[in-house]
This record gives C-alpha cells, structure tokens and sequence, in this order.
C-alpha cells in the first residue's frame, strides 16, 4: 500500500489588502509560520505576501493564518508529497 | 514606512468584549502584574463589573499549538469604558504592555475599537477626565474634539475636569473612522496623521502614569473606572439644578 506523506505546502494568495486591479480586498489574514531555533524557541514569522505571490514551505513547519478582519481571503494550496510504496508494489512495478 | 511593531500587530487578534475580567481574568493578571497594576483586578474591575456596564477592546497574542490551556493567550492592551444608562461613557486610555510603550499602531486600534462598539451600543458622548490645570493633555482632547464639561473628580487635592465627545465626532477628528484596522495596526498612515495619533496616545499615556504610580496629585488624567452609581444626576454632563442654572457636579473619590 502506498502511504503519501506532504513534504512541501505551497500557497498562493489570490487576493490582497490592496483594491487596485479590481480585486476584492480584505484585511487581517497574515500567513504566520513558526519557525524552530537552534536554542528550541519558536519564532513566529510573517510571510509578506500580495495578489499572486506564491510561498513553499517544509510541511512540518507550524503554520497559520490569522483571523481576517474584514472582506475575504482568497487562496490557493498545493501539495508536494514523497510516496512510500511497499515491498509488493515495488516488485510489480519491476516485473513490468 | 516600516513600523518596529507593523508585523507583531498583524498577528494580535483584537475584539471587544463586555465582560473583561471573566473572559480573561488570567490574562489580565499577568498583563497588569508587568505594570505593577494587577491590584486593579480584584479592586476595581472585579467590583466594577458587578455594579457597572463596562466595555473593553482588548488585543492579545495566541499561542499556535497547544490553542488552550495555561498560557495559550496573552494580552498585549487594553482600553476600557464604562457606560451610564443614559447613554455617556467613562475612558481610561489604553494600556500597553511595557514593551509596547510606542505602539502607536496598537493604541490607535483599540481606541477606534472601542467607540465604534459605543457607537453600536448607544452611546451619546465618550468621556475622560483631566486635570483642571492640564495643559498637555487638555490640548490633545481639544483637537480632538473633546470639550470640557460639568462633572468633577475630586481626588487627593486635585481636580480633574471631564472632557466629552461624540464618539463618532472623535474617531472623525482622529482619522479613523474610516480606516482599516489593518492600516491603522501597522501605522500605514500619512505622517500628519501618524503624528497625530502619536501626540494623542503618547499625551495621555503619560498623563494617566502618575495615576498609576500613586501620584494623583501630578496625574493629567484620572481613570474612568468610576462607578456610576457615584455619579450625580445627568452622568458626565451633569443636569441642570431646579432653578435652571447650571450646576457642578463633583464626584469624590478616595484611594
């Protein structure tokens, strides 16, 4: 059986604080990762982000997105995965 | 222009709420206890709910994992009211956390928070009260569109004056009615404005301290954590006397 675990998330953000280019606009809604140090803490860091900019990031990463405090948030999210096939699918694979 | 607290306010969370001491009685110590004023819990709020409608905005941080718990929130402001029936309400300016002392950006959103939230609640008039012989903090109330009117306090030999606006007038005169809290959080503003905003918070953040350090003497503005009960007739603004003329409610209030 073959188990898929994320490795990567990518999100692009569709839309900003910014109303030019006709684009709905909201407020809030800070894309937060958690970063770990060397020294065990946690450091929160905000990623910049505008209309079409996109972010990768290690999926073991805490992350989060603020409450948004008016309009909507759009967004878009990907997955990178690593699949692990097992012993059987793996000999299939190679009497093909 | 960047703003030493621009990404930090993005990640508070900021709400109103009318019931301060138990939504977050835990945070509240440890908030107060780093400004030496966690007394003020049991003393005041604590009672004050009971006898009073009070209104807070508050920002606090979150904790991202785990979400509750001890220590999952912290709060980093907060700006209190307490309204009358009649439709007045008292302000006490906004506390900071000590490391938050310039957070203009913070100080600003609470303020707006909280007279948009008297302006949904009913409220006519918003109040502080200032020293009568207040000259730095009475001129920022001024420009702000507050005036002085005829209720006192009378505390430790000084006088304190209430100072009353429309809220609605004074998130005008502050520039903030129509901003986002987003805008305002991360001081994204034109610099008149900023500096605006600065002088207003700064002048009554340093005007309430000497309150706070048990100089009342020398306090600018004295907090309006008054019950109303204490109140005379008329709230802040007081009610003509049976003659019609105007009369100069005083209110006493002891340490």
């Amino acid at each position: 059986m073959a188990v898929r675990t994320r490795v990567i998330s990518i999100v692009c953000l569709l839309n900003d604080a910014d109303s030019l280019g006709g684009l709905p606009v909201f407020d809030g809604g800070a894309l937060v990762l958690h970063v770990p140090k060397s020294d065990g803490t946690v450091t929160p860091v905000n990623v910049p982000l505008s209309a079409g900019s996109i972010v990768a990031f290690s999926s073991d990463l805490f992350h989060e997105v603020r409450p948004v405090r008016s309009g909507i948030r759009f967004s878009a999210v990907a997955w990178l995965y690593e699949v692990n096939q097992s012993e059987e699918q793996l000999n299939d694979q190679s009497l093909l | 222009m960047i703003n030493l607290y621009c990404e930090y306010n993005e990640r508070l969370e900021l709400k109103v709420t009318m019931d301060l001491v138990r939504e977050f009685r835990p945070e509240l110590f440890a908030f107060l206890r780093h400004l030496d004023l966690a007394h003020l819990v049991e003393e005041v709020w604590e009672p004050l709910g009971c006898s009073a409608r009070t209104m807070a905005a508050v920002a606090f941080e979150e904790r991202p994992w785990p979400p509750k718990g001890v220590g999952a929130r912290a709060l980093r402001g907060v700006a209190v009211a307490v309204i009358s029936d009649d439709g007045q309400a008292l302000l006490t300016p906004a506390l900071l956390s000590p490391q938050h002392t310039t957070n203009i950006g913070l100080a600003a959103a609470l303020t707006k928070l909280l007279l948009e939230d008297l302006i949904e609640n009913g409220v006519d008039w918003a109040a502080l009260l200032v020293n009568t012989r207040s000259q730095v903090v009475a001129g920022e109330l001024r420009s702000a569109g507050f005036v002085p009117r005829e209720a006192r306090v009378l505390s430790e030999g000084a006088e304190f004056v209430s100072f009353a606006a429309a809220p609605k007038a004074a998130l005008e005169q502050l520039g903030l009615a129509d901003r986002r809290l987003g805008d305002i959080l991360s001081l994204s503003l034109d610099q008149n404005q900023a500096s605006r905003l600065t002088s207003f918070h700064l002048a009554l953040a340093a005007g309430i301290s000497n309150y706070w350090a048990g100089r009342v003497g020398w306090a600018e503005v004295f907090p309006g954590l008054i019950d109303w009960v204490a109140l005379p007739p008329g709230g802040i603004t007081g009610t003509p006397g049976p003659g019609g003329g105007v009369i100069d409610p005083v209110i006493f209030v002891g340490r």
